[in-house]
């Protein structure tokens, strides 16, 4: 979702210049080689132990004829629960490390499963597989081709959505209805409360991964509502009637943070752009991604 | 002084008209020539209507003095006769003799040479005699025949064919002046502050070429009369309306038409100056794609108004007023999403000037000041929408004393006093019913300098200008802010400051000081030393400037921009002055320069200092300037060699990186030649090392899924960066040509009209106006591509006046 009306302002441009015929052609750029770094997706939430996982890819040259991600395989890859004592400092308790492998996932296609690691007890022992805890941190390791890298995130309390209602979207001539969905939830009386919004609707339940259902994050910081009863309406819409399983993510900063500058990243184009780096929390040598703690609150309903 | 005689000359009228002057002498002797002391002499050089001609030349004894901006000029002669003649680019010039045994004042109206008006020159008027370096003064009557995109006449576009001065590329008109930022450019109208010169995102100034009499641009070697910004000073002037009669005069162009009524208000005691120009772009774009473009539409509307009187011959006010607004809308309702973009943003400029003449050694000039942009933003998009509000208002007042003691010393000095107020983007976002409102309060400050300066003439061939200005900034309240901690987050408390409660202060002193030394054969050397600095910032994320760009004030954070520039120049004139030439390099230190962290959200952000990194920069360059000034073709070559850099600790690793308007070579090659009576021609040819450019090196999948149905991935691409701005755009080039065509240019009727016919991008050449690269995994395809606005474009311009 766009935040800032100046983004259009590249549209507004091009409706002025209607009549000078910007025009556009393939030109030669030689970029320089590119430093190839790890790229590291990783979740951990309290809700969906299939949805705890981490990628690691590689990036690759700008003008590099694949067009698909290049996994980075046999990587040895941990997360471990802990605690921040009063000092700030996190104390991890070994017991809880889990060690996570490129396993035969039944949900994963078998083509698409390397550079994927999950808990393997996702497949043996589904019950016992690795689930966030609210108010725990967590400490993810990586080693891959000789080096280590680490991130930690935390799971914040939750903030329970009190209900969600359906608005009138739109009708098209053969009256299908959309509607748009409010959010409804009183925000604690305490700074700092962030939180992302997903959501499968029937149309998604064919996926897998985060990246593969609807996602949304407002423009608002929690310094403009703090202590509010909040009512978020998404401007996304939704066919009548559905099922939609919605997600609200209650995340710290740093991964706001990462969420934010991807969306600044993704959007970023035109003219008056400039290069959008992603405000990634994993440590490490020639590294980007995140880490990514949802303290989910989860609500069922029917489009109506 | 005892007046004991007023003597009072008048040349025969039709002897005038032959000789293209009026020339009156008016004597006023005092008890000093019963010594014979050397006699004060005063020229004052005027066209029709009293209009002042700034830069004429006086030549005594071929001894040449230059008329300071208002045409006068005060020279100490011992008593005798003496042979004087007086010149001026663009008017006929006049000799005469004149015996001088007493305080004199000549008072000196020239003809303009109307039918040479097509010759191009620039008034680079002190190329080798005047002390002042690094300055360059174009009239309207030389950009007017110029060519131009879509025949629009635009005065700050063409100050970018001088040397130093580079604009940001196709279509973009944010100046760059030695390797400065576009907010470190004091630009004025009239004296008055303008801080968004810019209409239509920058592809047009405000400045109507109707309205507009010239432009100068002071890059470097800065007097200390002229402060708050680091880079240069870009002063227009509007025109002073004709005393004798009523004219009117206008144009009727692509995109605009404009009209201009002057005259007198009191016969030759008070005139008055009404131009107004507006853009017909929304109205044709209704025209010719009214399905396309509905009821949505964009225009600009510019009106300027000046007006003087004589109260006397030793005082005068003059009023200046400018307003202009740029108003878009766009709204579309597809597919039941609707989208709503009204925008409106511009600068109303207001000034009331007091000149007087005390004595023939003492003048003064007193200005009250006012000065205001604002942005308004309504936008909905689906279910959001936004509302938001920026701008500053500023409150001045200014007096600026000149003190000509004899000819070997001048004094100036003044004092300036502005009252800032800031509206820094507060609005809310609504999404559904939830409102997200930026509690940003208006924030206030007290800006103020005084200032002195001397010029000396330390020697017959060595000058000096040594100045002293001293400026003084303060944040004041009443406002209050959320307080944030060092991690960006806010602390849950906030800060009050009562009315005129000081929150951050600076004073510093910004000495100026620049030698000229005279060769033979009419050369010179000159040097100068600058000190400049800065106390607002333009808050801008993105390479271009934009209206909805914040103009924020020092304090506590944010440290004013120090500059130093060094400056060293030779100068030359051939063949009569016909020719001149120039070689100039500077050096120049910049700090405090201010960026966003890559991807800051500006907009409604009530904490825009914890998004702020600070800086430092360095430009130097030579910059070689050679022109012919007369004769049936005029012109120049301008050639800027030059490098400039930032070096922020959070950007490139620390390491110095090449500023986004880094230009290696600069070149402008302007000429003009009169074909006939009837015809002129000029053209332009620029050649520019492109941008600097950052541009990802590589990229990643990022956002993961599975669509399980269609068994393929689902990511997003994201770009990965490495060193800034180490990528260059192709190099910028263009000819374009213009011929005027003057039907009936001897022609004794009060009508007249010309036509220009332009032709912009002769060779269309694709310059690059953005680069972008891009995968299409649909089409399977990675490249890069080149985004080109302006192919060959022609214009017609008709004009007319009467």
């Amino acid at each position: 979702m766009k935040t800032n009306p100046f983004n259009y302002i590249p549209v507004v441009f091009f409706f002025c210049m209607f009549a000078m015929s910007a025009c556009e052609e393939k030109i030669d750029l030689n970029l320089t080689p590119n430093k190839p770094l790890l790229v590291v997706e990783a979740y951990i939430n309290n809700i969906q132990s299939q949805y705890n996982y981490v990628v690691l890819t590689r990036s690759q040259d700008y003008f590099s004829p694949n067009l698909n991600n290049v996994p980075v395989q046999n990587a040895a890859v941990s997360i471990t629960e802990g605690t921040v004592n009063g000092n700030g400092v996190y104390v991890w308790d070994n017991n809880s490390r889990v060690q996570l492998t490129e396993l035969n996932n039944p949900l994963v296609p078998a083509a698409f499963r390397t550079g994927v690691y999950f808990d393997p007890r996702i497949v043996s022992n589904p019950n016992a597989a690795l689930r966030g805890n609210i108010g725990k941190a967590y400490l993810l390791e990586i080693e891959a081709r000789g080096q280590r890298y680490s991130a930690i995130t935390s799971l914040p309390t939750p903030i329970e959505i009190d209900s969600l209602t359906f608005g009138f979207a739109s009708v098209n001539a053969s009256n299908e209805r959309t509607v748009r969905i409010t959010n409804h939830y009183q925000d604690p009386d305490t700074l700092g409360n962030r939180q992302l919004y997903y959501w499968i609707e029937n149309d998604d339940r064919n996926s897998f991964g985060w990246g593969g259902i609807d996602k949304s994050r407002f423009p608002g910081k929690d310094d403009q509502t703090n202590g509010q009863y909040i009512r978020l309406t998404h401007p996304n819409r939704f066919e009548v009637p559905d099922t939609i399983d919605y997600y609200m993510a209650s995340v710290n900063k740093d991964v706001y943070n990462f969420w934010e500058s991807y969306d600044e990243a993704r959007n970023n184009g035109g003219p008056f752009s400039t290069p959008v780096q992603l405000k990634s929390n994993l440590r490490g040598t020639d590294v980007t991604g995140c880490f990514s703690g949802f303290s989910l609150s989860l609500r069922r309903v029917f489009s109506r | 002084m005892h007046r004991i005689c007023n003597v009072f000359l008048k040349n025969n009228k039709r002897a005038l008209c032959g000789t293209a002057a009026l020339f009156f002498v008016c004597c006023l002797s005092n008890f000093g020539i019963l010594y014979a002391q050397p006699a004060n002499v005063s020229v004052q050089v005027t066209g029709p209507g009293n209009e002042k001609i700034a830069n004429a030349t006086i030549s005594i004894n071929e001894q040449r003095q230059k008329a300071d901006d208002n045409g006068f000029v005060q020279i100490l002669l011992e008593q005798g006769n003496y042979s004087i003649q007086i010149s001026a680019v663009n008017y006929f010039s006049y000799n005469f003799s004149v015996k001088i045994n007493a305080d004199t004042i000549l008072f000196a109206e020239l003809k303009p040479r109307e039918s040479f008006l097509g010759n191009v020159t620039v008034t680079s008027s002190r190329n080798v005699s005047g002390n002042q370096m690094s300055t360059q003064s174009l009239s309207m009557e030389q950009i007017r025949k110029l060519p131009v995109i879509l025949g629009e006449i635009d005065p700050l576009k063409t100050i970018t064919l001088l040397p130093g001065i580079k604009n940001g590329g196709e279509g973009g008109s944010g100046l760059y002046v030695r390797g400065g930022g576009p907010d470190q450019n004091l630009v004025l109208l009239d004296g008055i502050p303008v801080y968004n010169p810019n209409h239509l995102f920058g592809f047009f100034s405000i400045f109507n070429g109707e309205a507009i009499d010239k432009i100068e641009v002071i890059k470097g070697g800065m007097p200390a009369n002229f402060g708050g910004r680091l880079s240069s000073v870009i002063n227009v002037s509007s025109r002073n309306g004709n005393r004798d009669s009523l004219k009117g005069s206008g144009g009727i162009g692509l995109i605009s038409s404009r009209f201009s009524l002057e005259g007198p208000i009191i016969k030759g005691k008070s005139s008055f100056m009404l131009s107004a120009r507006r853009t017909y772009i929304d109205q044709v774009a209704r025209v010719v794609a009214k399905s396309e473009i509905g009821n949505n539409g964009y225009f600009f509307y510019d009106i300027n108004a000046k007006a003087d009187y004589n109260i006397n011959d030793n005082n005068q006010l003059l009023f200046t007023f400018y307003t202009g607004d740029d108003n878009f809308k766009f709204s579309n309702t597809d597919n039941g999403r609707n989208t709503n973009f009204n925008t409106l943003w511009g600068n109303t400029l207001a000034g009331l000037f007091w000149k007087q003449k005390i004595s023939n050694r003492l003048q003064q000039e007193t200005g009250l000041i006012y000065n205001k942009f604002a942005l308004t933003n309504r936008s909905t998009f689906s279910a959001f929408s936004f509302a938001f509000a920026s701008g500053l208002e500023d409150l001045q007042v200014k007096t600026d004393w000149q003190f000509a003691s004899n000819k070997w010393l001048k004094l100036k000095w003044g004092l300036q006093y502005i009252k800032h107020q800031f509206a820094p983007g507060a609005g809310d976002v609504t999404a559904g019913v939830q409102q997200f409102i930026s509690d940003i309060k208006n924030q206030y400050a007290h800006e103020a300098a005084g200032y002195i300066t001397t010029d000396i003439k330390v020697t017959p061939k060595l000058e000096m200008t040594a100045g002293m200005r001293y400026s003084y900034f303060n944040q004041v309240g009443p406002t209050s802010r959320i307080i944030y901690g060092a991690d960006g987050e806010p602390t849950g408390e906030t800060e009050s400051f009562k009315r005129g409660e000081s929150i951050a202060a600076y004073h510093y002193p910004e000495p100026r000081v620049s030698f000229l030394y005279k060769l033979p054969a009419q050369a010179s050397i000159k040097a100068s030393y600058t000190r400049t600095t800065q106390f607002l910032h333009l808050a801008t994320t993105s390479g271009a400037t934009f209206p909805s760009d914040l103009w924020v004030p020092s304090g506590e954070k944010i440290k004013p921009a120090i500059a130093e520039q060094v400056a060293l120049g030779y100068f030359k004139n051939l063949d009569g002055n016909q020719y001149e030439l120039s070689a100039e390099a500077y050096y120049k230190t910049m700090s405090n320069q201010i960026e966003f962290r890559p991807g800051a959200q500006l907009l409604l952000n009530q904490n825009i200092e914890g998004e702020m990194i600070f800086g430092s920069g360095v430009a130097y360059g030579i910059e070689l300037f050679a022109q012919k000034k007369t004769g049936r073709f005029t012109g120049w070559i301008g050639y800027t060699l030059s490098r400039t850099e930032r070096t922020f600790d959070e950007l490139n690793n620390g390491k110095p990186f090449t500023y986004r308007y880094d230009r290696t070579h600069d070149l402008s090659i302007v000429g003009n030649y009169r074909l006939n009576k009837k015809w002129d021609m000029a053209a332009v040819f620029v050649y520019g090392t492109g941008n600097a450019l950052t541009l990802p090196k590589g990229r990643f999948g990022f956002n993961l899924g599975l669509d399980l149905a269609e068994n393929r991935p689902i990511f997003t691409n994201i770009n990965q960066y490495d060193a800034i701005n180490d990528y260059r755009m192709p190099a910028y080039h263009r000819l374009d040509i213009a011929f005027t065509y003057t039907p009936k240019p001897n022609s004794s009727k009060r009508y007249k009209s010309s036509w220009n016919f332009g032709i912009y991008n002769v060779y269309n050449r694709r310059n690059p106006f953005f680069i972008y690269v891009d995968v299409d995994r649909d089409a399977q395809t990675v490249e890069g591509r080149k985004v080109y606005l302006f192919p060959i474009i022609p214009s017609v311009t008709w004009n007319f006046k009467f």
